[in-house]
């Protein structure tokens, strides 16, 4: 059962998709406004937030607005929004936007599943590197940072006067970030094909699948910073 | 404030120690004795001065004398005495103010502004309740504190108008400290609220009964005398060893409110005086919300009619005096009256229009003991769903410790609620790197509730953070050019930490970024605004190289081409600002690249490509006699350069590794995993990719005898040494430095004719000249061992 598996990273597993490629506007974008809309659902508490305690002559009301409503609720979902990008995963065997996506991808679950049954892989990079986020990802982060440094005043607005009307997405992407021949990634859904469905399968039969195909390159992530 | 803070603490600590370890209570007296050797040590009868302690029973008779208060004479006080209930303090008092005169409070002066804040603290809590009942205020509507000396009797009285305490208040708060009035008047507040109110106000700042103890450091005997609405009058005395409560048999003087007199000890007589009480309170308590008051002496010169005997004595004269008018003399007279001491509001509860910048400086000044000027300040008021008035500072100089304490609390921002001091270590309230900027902020949205837990819990603490640190980005990117200079020397770091940590604001401080340029001269920076503006026309990227210094990186084998072309390239020689750029994905639209890493393009025209194509066709068979022989494991890949002129090959990182610099940088890295954590290893073992120069004639040259013969040792030789001395050039670490050291020496014996063979001459050795046959011997071995080396030297290569 220890046999070696090396794995050839294959460099260009799709002609029509560049595996290094470096995330797109619109995909930035698409999952930066699907993360602001998950997070603001999981931040819905009802609590009441309570300002002006006044001492003094004026008024001796409270004022209290509902966190719900809260400018601090925008910004506790907008100051973990990109960290959350970080947990999506390359799957370069999709196409398009949907290459990223929340989950580990199948080969990756495939390498792990040997791995964990004592089969020695070798990727080229240490396990415990394994689950880090690719470079890919931590660029398509700080793209996300930066979108919504850039666009915090629309995000602002949206969640003030838009919320209720209209999705962010449309928003935000389709009228404001993006240019007509920019938008195709939005309506990009994700549907399991069978090919893939036929892997899985295969990965749960056989113990010994050595045929990885497509694995992206698992590149250096070099802003781990050390300080 | 800080003093007070750790005072608590100590106290807390010595409590505990005290209450479970009872057995080892003296131990750790010592250890607080020990500590302050140069302090006075204190016995049992603490709070008397040496003199004092000498006392006799005379003695003890004349203080008794000299003790008065208003409207009762000494044998009232007697029998005061008499009838009032001598109390001893809970232990715990003894002990803290044992702590006290020991060690804390060295700074004998503070006594004063604990009272002054104690006495502010009472006139809150008044305020606070006559918010729902108007009535309690009753006809003592003035809320002051008014401080009076009195030197003939050596006292001191501070008077406040505050809530007042009951007798058993009186006894509760002044003979344990266990429980603060503070704490015990907000729960009491709580429970007669209806408890539809669910924030929690667990206390008032101030704990009251722990500052009043410092009245001993300068006074023999205190006493108290308070009225609070729901009892009468009463007096608490003490000498630091008992105390006594008796009601006071003058009845209600005070209508409402507490004065505290001290009888001021002999050496602690300064505090009489009107210009050292005047320096102290303008010190401490220049902020407090509440008009305090100092009983003043002024001279006045007065005329004052000549009295009419001096005219009948001189009959004579009398009908020439009678045709002057009435004489006059002049008289000095000390007139009293009670002068206002902190005239000034809170200088950020002012209109920015009305505060000098003279002010804005002494501010600064008083409050961060700072001898220089800041460098800039900002003064606003946020609006929105928190209101704040802050008002925010740099400093002129970095403190030299900014780094050693990056990750401690930083105490740079006081925080006030309704003009009340809270806190000035609310770890919240800016992120780290920001953490030398100084200031105030002033909310009157927070709740009531000063415990620093909860503080650090409330929600409305973010939205602050946010709209500060937008705020003091705004004020820094505002300096004038010379300022930013002086900001940019000491704070450039920090602007580049929060680069890497602040993903929020990444775009705003990029603006702020600062890098020494190959456009300009040594001294100068530039900005990256600057940059694109010179950007050329074709120009994608940003260049940059980061390495030790300048000069090393002005000569780097990397820029030659870019240089000779006329591109702008960053000279980055900080350690941080390799993993700054890390973090920025681009800037303007514009990305960047490291030009000591794969992926530079520099001429990306057609005829440039196809020329490109030409040449590494012509050079492939050196470049896989490289891959496949001498470099065999030693790199990733090799390439033909387009971004080298005058250097024969150098070795370039993949996109997403580590580049010399990195390299040498995180090797030098103090916090580590012994033997590096897995990912910087992975990182280090990564493979470079050698870049041939085409242009290069030793590189032509290789290429001629490789096609020639592929089993040119000469050409090996050479392709080794080339390929560690573009490791070297390129700023990474030789694996090999023995090897590249023997075959230095190699390729030295062979220009200079020196056989390869010839041996080295033995040096002789004189003292151990009856061993020489062993060391014949030794001789042979060390060959031996050399040998061992090389061919060591050699399986490691392979294994590279």
């Amino acid at each position: 059962m220890n046999f070696l598996l090396i794995l050839f990273l294959v460099v260009k597993p799709f002609s029509f998709d560049d595996p290094n490629r470096l995330p797109t506007k619109c995909e930035t974008c698409k999952y930066l406004t699907n993360e602001i809309s998950e997070s603001l659902m999981k931040h819905n508490s009802p609590e009441l937030i309570e300002t002006g305690y006044n001492f003094d002559e004026r008024s001796t009301k409270k004022k209290a607005k509902k966190y719900r409503d809260s400018e601090i609720r925008l910004i506790e979902v907008m100051e973990e929004v990109c960290e959350q990008i970080l947990q999506y995963n390359v799957h370069a065997e999709r196409s398009g936007s949907l290459r990223y996506s929340k989950g580990e991808s199948q080969t990756m679950g495939t390498l792990k599943g040997l791995r964990d049954r004592g089969v020695k892989v070798e990727l080229g990079i240490p396990y415990d590197l394994w689950d880090t986020p690719s470079a890919e990802i931590t660029q398509l982060k700080k793209y996300c940072d930066q979108m919504v440094e850039q666009y915090e005043e629309e995000i602002e607005d949206w969640y003030k006067k838009e919320r209720d009307n209209i999705t962010l997405t449309e928003f935000l992407c389709e009228k404001r970030i993006l240019k007509e021949n920019e938008k195709s990634c939005l309506s990009e859904k994700f549907v399991e094909n069978k090919e893939e469905k036929k892997d899985k399968e295969k990965v749960k039969k056989t113990k010994s699948d050595k045929n990885k195909r497509d694995e992206p390159k698992k590149e250096a992530k070099t802003d781990k910073s050390d300080l | 404030m800080k003093l007070f803070n750790s005072f608590l603490l100590v106290c807390f600590i010595c409590l505990t120690i005290y209450s479970s370890w009872n057995g080892k209570v003296q131990a750790d007296e010592d250890i607080v004795e020990v500590d302050e050797t140069s302090a006075p040590r204190v016995d049992e009868d603490l709070g008397k001065s040496r003199e004092a302690s000498r006392t006799d029973d005379e003695i003890i008779q004349r203080e008794e004398e000299q003790i008065k208060l208003d409207g009762l004479n000494v044998a009232e006080m007697k029998e005061l005495r008499a009838k009032a209930q001598k109390q001893e303090f809970v232990a715990e008092v003894n002990r803290m103010m044992k702590l006290i005169i020991n060690s804390l409070y060295k700074n004998k002066e503070i006594f004063l502004r604990e009272l002054i804040s104690n006495a502010s603290d009472a006139l809150d809590k008044i305020r606070f309740l006559s918010l729902t009942n108007k009535e309690i205020l009753g006809d003592k509507e003035e809320l002051v504190i008014r401080v009076k000396a009195d030197k003939e009797n050596r006292m001191l009285h501070i008077t406040d108008t505050g809530i007042g305490m009951t007798k058993d208040d009186l006894i509760k708060y002044l003979g344990t400290i266990a429980k603060s009035q503070t704490s015990e008047f907000l729960t009491k507040f709580q429970e007669a609220q209806e408890s539809d109110n669910k924030q929690s106000m667990s206390d008032l700042i101030g704990q009251f009964g722990v500052g009043f103890y410092s009245a001993f450091l300068v006074a023999d005997r205190v006493i108290v005398t308070s009225k609070n609405n729901d009892d009468d009058q009463y007096i608490w005395e003490s000498d630091s060893n008992s105390f006594t409560v008796v009601k006071d048999p003058r009845g209600n003087t005070l209508g409402r409110g507490t004065t505290i007199s001290l009888l001021m000890k002999e050496e602690a007589q300064e505090y009489l005086e009107e210009h050292k009480l005047k320096e102290i309170i303008s010190k401490y308590s220049q902020f407090i919300n509440f008009n305090i008051f100092l009983w003043t002496s002024k001279t006045v010169s007065e005329e004052v009619p000549v009295e009419q005997e001096e005219k009948t004595e001189n009959e004579d004269g009398a009908v020439e005096e009678a045709k002057e008018e009435v004489k006059t003399k002049k008289v000095d007279k000390t007139v009293y009256d009670w002068e206002l001491m902190n005239s000034a509001k809170p200088i950020w509860q002012r209109k920015v229009s009305e505060v000098t910048d003279e002010e804005y400086k002494e501010f600064y000044k008083a409050f961060t003991k700072d001898s220089q000027e800041p460098l800039v300040h900002t003064h606003f008021v946020a609006e929105g769903e928190v209101t704040f008035k802050s008002i925010l500072y740099v400093p002129k100089t970095a403190p030299s410790d900014l780094f050693q304490n990056y990750n401690k609390k930083a105490d740079s921002i006081k925080l006030y609620v309704r003009r009340v001091f809270i806190s000035e270590t609310v770890d919240d309230l800016l992120p780290k790197y920001l953490s030398f900027v100084r200031g105030v902020v002033d909310s009157d949205d927070l709740p009531l509730n000063v415990s620093r837990e909860t503080l650090q819990q409330n929600k409305l603490l973010k939205v602050i953070k946010k709209k500060l640190v937008r705020k003091i980005l705004d004020m820094i990117k505002k300096l004038s050019e010379a300022d930013f200079d002086l900001f940019h020397k000491e704070y450039s770091t920090n602007i580049k930490l929060g680069v890497i940590e602040d993903s929020t604001n990444r775009v705003r401080l990029a603006k702020l970024l600062r890098f020494g340029t190959s456009a300009l001269d040594k001294a100068k920076v530039t900005s990256l605004e600057k940059y694109v503006e010179r950007m050329k026309e074709k120009q994608e990227f940003i260049y940059f190289i980061a390495g030790n210094n300048r000069d090393e990186l002005e000569k780097s084998p990397f820029v030659e081409r870019l240089l000779s072309k006329g591109y702008e390239v960053l000279y980055l020689t900080d350690p941080i600002d390799e993993y700054c750029m890390q973090s920025l994905p681009e800037f303007d639209g514009k990305r960047f690249q490291n030009v000591a890493k794969d992926g530079l393009n520099i001429d990306k025209s057609k005829q440039a490509e196809e020329k490109l194509k030409e040449i590494q066709k012509s050079y492939e068979p050196l470049i896989n006699w490289m891959k496949d022989g001498p470099l065999k494991d030693k790199v990733e890949n090799v390439k033909v350069s387009t971004r080298l002129v005058k250097t024969p090959m150098a070795l370039v990182a993949n996109q997403y590794g580590y580049s010399g610099n990195m390299e040498r940088i995180t090797r030098a890295q103090a916090y580590q995993k012994s033997g590096g954590d897995s990912a910087s290893q992975y990182y280090f073992s990564q493979k470079k990719i050698l870049e041939i120069n085409p242009g290069h004639p030793l590189v032509k040259e290789l290429l001629r005898r490789v096609e020639a013969d592929s089993s040119d040792a000469q050409a090996k030789e050479m392709v080794e040494l080339m390929f560690e001395s573009a490791t070297l050039r390129s700023g990474y670490e030789l694996r090999d430095s023995t090897g590249f050291a023997d075959r230095i020496e190699h390729m030295l014996r062979s220009a200079m004719n020196v056989p390869l063979d010839e041996k080295v001459d033995e040096m002789p050795d004189y003292e151990e000249e009856t061993q020489s046959e062993s060391k014949q011997d030794e001789e042979e071995v060390k060959a031996d061992d050399e040998d061992k080396v090389n061919s060591e030297d050699k399986s490691e290569h392979t294994e590279l």
